[in-house]
């Protein structure tokens, strides 16, 4: 399909190619499928906590297979490839190199997510996310855990060569005239995203080899019956998977930064800021790992530090969204697609943002843990913000992938079915949360007041939701084949160069 | 750059958008043929590991074994130089010499409600040996004391975490005549009861 570099090819040509845009676009694909695969579990989830009992999902360990699979499919299957995605098929371009610095080991670390993919979900282990020990080493059930494991493996290794690839096109590869405070602030987040993940993931990659060990019995890291902690786990864990949450966010922050500028007919309003704020969140995102751990019983000195050190996210978070909001004052904005979808992403990012802060706050902590409202919390960052941007992004790509535009009334009643149910959803799970219900539970009593009712509201937001991604699918799908023939120099009509990548000075 | 003016503009077409979904389905269509013929025999709750290896312990893995006790040895030798009075059995190792006055845990003693020791109180005779066995399905201890509020818990005995259906022992030696109120330490609902005469 696609974007075709000289000639149409045949397809297997496409798919064993090493050329950037071939695989941007075959990580794109695999994620929009990992999307909707982990959606439709989402739903399956939802649909059995529509009503007390046990209905859809006989088995309670079923369940907990669904949301596991749920989780990682979400995260290393759908956020983290769409970015790299997005970043091969762009960053290039953006920094006028005629590849990636390495093409063939772009394709090896595009690859190895098949495979990964293929472990997680032949597998289907319920050990959670997290797969925290005891649980994960002592009982988790044989073969799907360990599958779990080297997929998980596997995946981090893909997302460490995507890195290194990405760090070494943009500081080596880049065009001579192109200075570093020239290029785009969408190769800034992937720069700040490809150094975090060198720096993050090797921790989790090896206690996932500490896991695998102790699941053997030749190992007792984590098992306390050989003298090992279980705590350690969830530093390490967390310590990967804190600056991880920013791994998914920076992504679409970039890309709201090619979004909105364009869409409001006006120049970025400060380049600086954002690129400060891009390095000051790829720092600060180290030092608040333990404020997932509150309630294991660190000392009030470790509980402090790290409180203050998710606080010090919030001004750099600030810095995006207020220039964003600056971008767009004043401007014409033509609300297309991406940019509905962007607006409410940032609206939404605010939420989530708002209810982090409740979060951090020591004493709350306690209240909202292993709640629904944490899981409200990052379903909101997740799917509001960087799921909405992302979506955003696959409208204003689609023209230039496919030659073709999408039907935009379809695109606008998706935004406003997939907004609406993520309200719906996940607004709803925080009060939820405050009402006292648990995570990560197959069953509930319909007698406690409100439970049912918000149990109910939640269940059809996530339908809305659903239902709005399958518009998106017949539309992109449609479109692609017989879609009206796109103008490729400005297929939204702003007025300008659809694909111009050059930083422009700002007005003062 | 491919926006140069001169490349020509290749649009998709719905022929190779059916190809592309035709391959991404049949993908999905062999993990589907793979993973929903073996869905049970993934989510059977396999045995742990911890628990496939003391069955029939092959010759090299008594080492490990070994090593478990010498662990928990050094943890109940600290316990002793602290001050306690009473000697105590070494959990998940295997019980030495003739069992001696039975004390089961019940096999669903970890739901709260349920019962759970049995007996719940316990008379032996000053020195004679204790055998506890566990016939829950989850690990459980057996400690002295009311709870693990209690300042004064394990000082008298404790047999730490028994795995289950295994049994650990308990020396009264030490015990003076008197009574012992005893409690799970990862269930400290579970409670019950030592007389010693």
């Amino acid at each position: 399909m696609v974007l075709e570099v000289k000639q149409p090819r045949p397809m297997w040509e496409i798919l064993f190619s090493t050329h950037h845009t071939d695989i941007g676009l075959l990580y794109m694909i695999t994620s929009i499928t990992a999307l909707m695969m982990g959606g439709a579990l989402a739903l399956a989830l939802r649909a059995e906590l529509f009503l007390p009992g046990l209905q859809i999902i006989q088995d309670p360990s079923a369940f907990n297979r669904f949301f596991t699979v749920h989780g990682t499919t979400m995260l290393f299957l759908w956020a983290i490839p769409f970015a790299a995605g997005v970043g091969n098929y762009l960053i290039p371009i953006m920094v006028r190199y005629k590849d990636m610095a390495w093409p063939k080991l772009n394709a090896v670390a595009f690859w190895m997510i098949p495979v990964g993919a293929a472990l997680v979900w032949l597998g289907f282990s319920d050990t959670g996310w997290t797969a925290y020990p005891p649980y994960s080493i002592i009982r988790a059930p044989g073969p799907a855990a360990e599958m779990w494991i080297f997929g998980l493996k596997i995946l981090g290794i893909s997302s460490i060569l995507g890195s290194i690839n990405f760090i070494v096109t943009i500081l080596k590869c880049r065009h001579p005239d192109l200075s570093i405070m020239r290029i785009s602030l969408f190769a800034w987040s992937i720069l700040s995203i490809s150094f975090m993940t060198i720096v993050a993931v090797p921790t989790f990659a090896a206690s996932l080899i500490m896991l695998y060990t102790d699941r053997l019995g030749i190992s007792g890291f984590f098992n306390p019956a050989m003298g090992g902690d279980p705590i350690a786990y969830q530093h390490l864990f967390w310590f990967t998977f804190h600056p991880e949450v920013y791994i998914f966010l920076l992504p679409a922050v970039g890309m709201l930064y090619e979004i909105i500028p364009k869409f409001s007919r006006k120049p970025l309003f400060s380049y600086q800021s954002g690129v400060a704020a891009f390095v000051l969140l790829a720092l600060i995102s180290f030092a608040s790992w333990a404020h997932h751990m509150f309630a294991t019983g660190m000392s009030f000195t470790e509980k402090t530090v790290f409180m203050v050190g998710t606080l010090a996210a919030v001004p750099a978070s600030a810095m995006h969204v207020f220039n964003w909001i600056a971008t767009m004052w004043g401007g014409r904005i033509k609300f297309s697609a991406p940019m509905l979808f962007g607006v409410g992403g940032i609206m939404l990012f605010f939420a989530s943002g708002a209810g982090g802060v409740v979060n951090t706050a020591l004493p709350l902590d306690f209240i909202t843990h292993d709640s629904y409202w944490v899981v409200g919390h990052f379903h909101l960052i997740l799917m509001g913000t960087v799921s909405l941007t992302f979506t955003g992004f696959i409208y204003y790509l689609f023209p230039l992938i496919t030659g073709r535009m999408y039907n935009e009334r379809a695109a606008q009643i998706h935004f406003a079915l997939a907004f609406v149910g993520v309200i719906f959803v996940f607004m709803t799970q925080h009060l939820l949360g405050l009402h006292g219900m648990p995570r990560r539970i197959v069953d509930y009593d319909g007698t406690i007041p409100g439970w049912l009712i918000m149990n109910q509201i939640a269940t059809i937001g996530a339908w809305v939701a659903g239902l709005s991604f399958i518009i998106m699918l017949v539309n992109l799908i449609k479109s692609a084949g017989s879609g009206k023939e796109a103008d490729m120099k400005d297929p939204f009509q702003i007025g300008e160069e659809y694909y111009d990548y050059r930083r422009r000075e700002p007005h003062h | 750059m491919i926006t140069d003016d001169e490349s020509p503009i290749i649009r998709t077409s719905s022929k190779r958008v059916m190809q592309g979904i035709l391959i991404v389905v049949i993908t999905l269509a062999f993990g589907a043929a793979i993973i929903v013929p073996f869905w049970h025999t993934m989510s059977h709750n396999a045995p742990a590991a911890s628990t496939l290896k003391s069955k029939g312990p092959p010759p090299q893995e008594t080492g490990t074994q070994t090593s478990i006790g010498t662990i928990e040895g050094k943890v109940v030798n600290q316990k002793v130089q602290s001050g306690a009075n009473a000697t105590t059995g070494a959990g998940g190792a295997a019980t030495a010499g003739p069992p001696g006055k039975p004390l089961t845990i019940l096999q669903g003693a970890s739901v709260q409600g349920s019962p759970n020791f049995n007996p719940d109180t316990l008379t032996v005779k000053k020195g004679e040996k204790i055998t506890v066995t566990n016939k829950d399905t989850l690990p459980h201890t057996v400690t002295s004391g009311t709870g693990p509020a209690d300042p004064n818990n394990a000082k008298q005995f404790d047999t730490s975490i028994i795995e289950a259906g295994k049994t650990a022992d308990i020396q009264t030696t030490n015990l003076s005549p008197g009574q012992y109120p005893f409690f799970c330490n990862v269930h400290p609902y579970m409670t019950g009861k030592l007389v010693v005469q």
